[in-house]
């Protein structure tokens, strides 16, 4: 089954809603504010 | 007979008589609390740098890492440990680095360190030290000095002072024991040019990679001094006290400087830059950004610290493009009373919209607010929890609730110092928990002794709440904000609940359900899993019970949010892979492990749009889509596909081959292609799907 260079119209559709960091465990940013210097 | 100085200077000649070089022992003392990771002490380094050139010898005790490392054990006697470590080196002068949780620790360790060796001097430094310096040396007659403010100028003359060379009355900026006086000098002025300060030194502390590995953080964070000083009047801020509301920087070019010269020379991965008030000065954060950029330098991390009133969209662009990752942002509350009652002079109406926008510039906020102000009300206490939902709504905000510490020094502490009580831990007071989990005896019964110098583990009881319901708000809150803030929100606002009473509600029926794991007694202690495992369950019972439902997709809206966690959970990310379209009969595509696709009814892409931008709308038109939720490096990315892509997606089950699935989806979608078409058609879609991880790599068959 050769297809390559065929041209063909795309079904798949993929809309981008989010990208969550998750944050609920020790991260290095939640902890900045309080850090003794 | 001489002058009052020459007699002084006798005085201290006798008293102090060291030869040309001493060891100096500079002390961080030990601390340790699990979710807060350890950076190198800067302030000790400083004073080890300025003190390269001088013929002591100086060592830092950093003994939070020696923690870490399991170099020093955490139980009673650990400050003895702590003694004989430093007496090892055979000090001149130990120098404590001291914080006001720290500060127990350090007068037990100086305590201890002068009866093993009497001719020692001891020095205390920091900002709490400086706020309560007359009231340490009244209270505890081992140690010798306070350096007050900032010490690069003032330490050294100390040591001189130490050493034989100047009287100690000579030197301003300290606090000394004369005989049986307490002598305070003058202030030092502020270091006109911070610039004229020599560049820390990090060879007097551990490599920085040994402070990510013990502490299991990803890189290797450098904190670098970028300014000091604050010239706003919050009431509870020590800082902006201790640098006289004067805020100063060093140059962008010093700055950039030292962060090529840590980054090649030190190893370090990202930068922690220490300064209150990062952009209040526009030109200096354009230009700081600017000199990144231009210096190649901007593919290097950075986290900061600001106020929301002195950015925006322009400024926030250009500091992601620099680099900048993380904004830290003292919002404190969400009500206007209590901005008024600490003084801080922001437009409540902005912070929504600047934590918005600095997400949408792609830098992540974190987010600090207070709660328990000892006038706040329970509406200023629900405003703020309000506030605090509605940005972490916003997608990728890092939320810290703490309960209002009153610091010495503070106008906070000079009003209220009357109505301090001991009854609740605030994050302030947290980290020398050495004894089994629980604080030494001794250290409590220190604290009890002198609320004046101790005054940070003791709370001013609040008209809004309990001091153990803001305990219990201030450790748990943060966790429904994370995982839920837009389920509950909404679920407050359709349930006519106050957002406290709704989250009491959560915390007895996490309390009752765990209660047969829990020995009698035990307090509760919320955890994310456990937030997980039951917030559905308790948002889904409380709708039942709910009359009249108007808002009837907020069972999707919690749906949404259990799948943007569920999917993120542990588990490596898929390597991309290609197709190759000639081999489709072989190859099996596999949907990624981590991957979840869910159908919804109500047209959640758009309403989480709206969330998003704060508004929670009593509706939520119907449409059903569908929802690919994958895991990314660092977090969960989620995408709506269409039908074909959630049919195909389903099929990929890494047991039928990519000719399989284009056979069985040809009836429902191929209708006007032939087949050879409409196979390409499926290997494009697996080589788009690979492309964004979605799919894991094929196995041959």
């Amino acid at each position: 089954m050769i297809l390559r260079g065929k041209e063909v119209k795309g079904m798949l559709q993929v809309k981008e809603i989010e990208k969550k960091i998750l944050t609920a465990h020790v991260n290095e940013a939640s902890t900045t504010y309080v850090v003794p210097t | 007979m001489g002058t009052i100085r020459d007699r002084i200077f006798l005085f201290w000649r006798l008293t102090f008589p060291y030869g040309d070089s001493m060891n100096i022992a500079l002390v961080f003392p030990p601390f340790y609390f699990e979710p807060m990771y350890n950076l190198p002490p800067l302030g000790l380094i400083n004073l080890a740098t300025v003190l390269r050139s001088s013929p002591h010898r100086v060592r830092i005790f950093d003994f939070p890492l020696d923690i870490r490392r399991k170099a020093l054990p955490m139980d009673r006697q650990i400050y003895r440990a702590c003694a004989r470590h430093i007496l090892q080196f055979a000090p001149d002068l130990a120098a404590f680095s001291v914080q006001c949780t720290t500060y127990p620790p350090a007068v037990q360790i100086a305590e201890e360190l002068k009866k093993l060796d009497p001719a020692l001097k001891i020095a205390f430094g920091g900002h709490n030290a400086s706020c309560v310096d007359e009231l340490t040396l009244s209270r505890f007659p081992f140690i010798d000095a306070i350096v007050r403010g900032e010490g690069e100028i003032t330490f050294p003359q100390l040591v001189r002072a130490f050493d034989g060379q100047v009287p100690l009355a000579s030197i301003d900026g300290i606090t000394f024991r004369m005989l049986d006086r307490i002598v305070r000098n003058p202030d030092r002025e502020l270091i006109e040019n911070l610039d004229c300060l020599p560049a820390s030194d990090y060879t007097f502390v551990a490599p920085l990679h040994e402070y990510r590995d013990v502490c299991g953080i990803g890189r290797s964070i450098a904190i670098l001094e970028v300014g000091r000083g604050c010239p706003h009047r919050c009431v509870y801020c020590s800082q902006s006290i201790m640098w006289r509301r004067r805020a100063r920087t060093f140059s962008t070019g010093r700055i950039i400087g030292e962060m090529k010269n840590l980054a090649e020379n030190f190893g370090a991965e990202c930068f922690l830059l220490a300064f209150d008030q990062f952009t209040a000065k526009r030109g200096f954060a354009e230009q700081f950004c600017l000199g990144l950029i231009d210096a190649g330098l901007n593919h290097l991390p950075w986290y900061c610290i600001s106020r929301l009133d002195t950015v925006d969209k322009d400024l926030l662009n250009l500091m992601r493009k620099a680099g900048c990752e993380t904004m830290c942002y003292g919002i404190d509350s969400g009500s206007k009373s209590t901005l008024a009652f600490i003084r801080k002079d922001i437009d409540r109406e902005v912070l929504f919209d600047r934590v918005s926008e600095t997400t949408e510039a792609g830098i992540v906020p974190t987010l600090s607010f207070v709660i328990g102000f000892p006038e706040e009300s329970r509406q200023d206490l629900e405003a703020t929890l309000e506030l605090v939902l509605k940005s972490a709504a916003t997608g990728n905000a890092n939320i810290l609730v703490q309960m209002t510490t009153i610091l010495p020094g503070t106008d906070l502490y000079e009003k209220y110092w009357r109505r301090l009580v001991r009854d609740v831990d605030t994050y302030f007071s947290l980290g020398i928990e050495f004894d089994q989990g629980k604080r030494i005896a001794s250290d409590d019964a220190l604290i009890d002794s002198d609320p004046a110098i101790f005054c940070s583990f003791y709370n001013v009881p609040c008209p809004a709440a309990t001091l153990e319901e803001l305990n219990q708000t201030a450790s748990y809150f943060p966790i429904i904000a994370t995982l839920y803030p837009r389920s509950f929100l909404l679920l407050s606002l359709e349930l006519n609940r106050s957002i406290l009473d709704l989250f009491f509600g959560f915390l007895d029926r996490v309390a009752e359900i765990e209660s047969i794991h829990r020995l009698c007694g035990e307090r509760l202690r919320l955890t994310p899993q456990a937030c997980l495992a039951y917030f559905s369950d308790f948002a889904a019972e409380s709708l039942a019970r709910h009359d009249i439902l108007v808002r009837d997709f907020i069972p999707e809206v919690v749906k949404y949010e259990t799948c943007l966690l569920s999917a993120g959970k542990a588990g490596a990310p898929s390597s991309p892979f290609h197709i190759d379209s000639s081999r489709i009969g072989d190859l099996k595509p596999l949907r990624n492990e981590k991957m979840l696709i869910e159908r919804f009814t109500f047209d959640i892409p758009s309403l989480i749009l709206e969330l998003k931008c704060g508004h929670f709308p009593d509706t939520c038109p119907q449409r059903e889509v569908f929802v690919a939720f994958s895991r990314a490096p660092d977090g969960t990315q989620v995408r709506e596909i269409n039908e074909f892509g959630f049919d195909f997606l389903r099929l990929c089950d890494g047991q039928s081959t990519l000719e399989e699935i284009a056979n069985q989806l040809y009836p429902k979608y191929g209708a006007d292609k032939d087949r050879e078409e409409f196979a390409m058609i499926c290997a494009e879609a697996a080589g788009t799907l690979a492309g964004l991880e979605v799919l894991a790599p094929f196995e041959s068959a």
